[in-house]
């Protein structure tokens, strides 16, 4: 035996499997930021959103539904850039037979100029959730709020959580408000 | 999951960018005001809507030298901030009723409230 053998081969490292998905991995995690400068028109999206929203929220119905959400709105740019919102969130719409409880992160990208105030994430929006509930629930949220003066508010969102579905896969659409838990504070 | 998302989410805005014009009755640099007493606010998505007729942006900053009236409410005070908040009036701060005048071709709109005119400048949208 020469010295420095190694009965036990090194297992390879298949550079081209780690790169590839490495890369996907950093597509993925740009990939809503992408979209939504390809919506939005916005460049300053392709760095990020302008908000984000961590929240725990219960959807239950057969055929029409409800939401209801409670969270955090994390603001990262405009005028109230570093600053924390309480928020409730209500909605209405059409579900498939099921019930779920999830903790879902939502990225915010609001179309108009950076020069925007915190409220724009609040008021009148619609909201779809697809997902998987078999127990365990995994899921997807779109956000879309039209504004008066033409601009929009987006948001992609991934949930965690429980829920069961008659089948399996659930969906829900649903219309709805966001408003501040604490309205306003002297 | 997520690219149908963003493809669904594509058409919705496909249709917004489609009826991307704003709202009739918008105050902006162009409109002249003559002291309209506004009597009702509500505000969806930072958008004012005065006496259910015209719309003015909440980002209408207060333009002040060294101070500002003390009955002015702080309404944007975040529940948390990472930063030294410090507060900033905004047309969103005033609370009706109040009587809002503007002149033509100006970037600016005057508040009359409790005997005190305020200037703020139009917002960005």
């Amino acid at each position: 035996m020469h010295k420095g053998f190694d009965p036990k081969p090194k297992p390879k490292v298949n550079y081209k499997k780690y790169f590839s998905s490495l890369l996907k991995q950093s597509l993925t995690a740009g990939a809503s930021d992408l979209a939504a400068f390809g919506i939005t028109g916005q460049y300053r999206h392709l760095f990020g959103p302008d908000a984000i929203a961590v929240s725990g929220n219960a959807t239950a119905g057969v055929g029409g539904g409800a939401k209801i959400e409670k969270g955090a709105l994390f603001v990262l740019r405009g005028y109230n850039a570093n600053q924390t919102y309480a928020y409730d969130d209500f909605g209405i719409g059409v579900n498939g037979a099921s019930a779920s409880a999830n903790i879902s992160a939502t990225k915010l990208y609001y179309s108009g100029s950076s020069n925007f105030k915190h409220d724009v994430f609040m008021g009148q929006r619609y909201e779809m959730n697809i997902g998987v509930d078999v127990g365990i629930g995994i899921g997807a949220t779109g956000i879309y709020a039209p504004l008066s003066d033409g601009n929009f508010v987006i948001g992609f969102g991934l949930s965690g959580g429980v829920g069961v579905s008659a089948t399996a896969v659930d969906f829900n659409l649903n219309y709805g408000t966001t408003s501040r838990t604490t309205p306003w504070r002297n | 999951m997520e690219k149908l998302i963003s493809f669904i989410l594509i058409l919705l805005c496909f249709e917004s960018c489609i009826h991307r014009n704003k709202l009739e009755g918008f105050i902006e640099f162009k409109s002249e005001i003559k002291a309209d007493t506004i009597k009702s606010v509500s505000i969806n998505r930072g958008i004012l809507t005065l006496n259910k007729e015209c719309y003015l942006h909440g980002n209408s900053i207060l333009i002040y030298k060294d101070s500002f009236p003390k009955w002015i409410q702080d309404h944007g005070k975040p529940d948390f901030s990472f930063d030294k908040y410090v507060f900033k009036p905004f047309i969103t701060d005033i609370e009706a009723p109040y009587v809002l005048y503007k002149f033509k071709n100006e970037k600016y709109f005057y508040i009359i409230k409790n005997n005190d005119t305020l200037k703020f400048e139009l917002g960005e949208y």
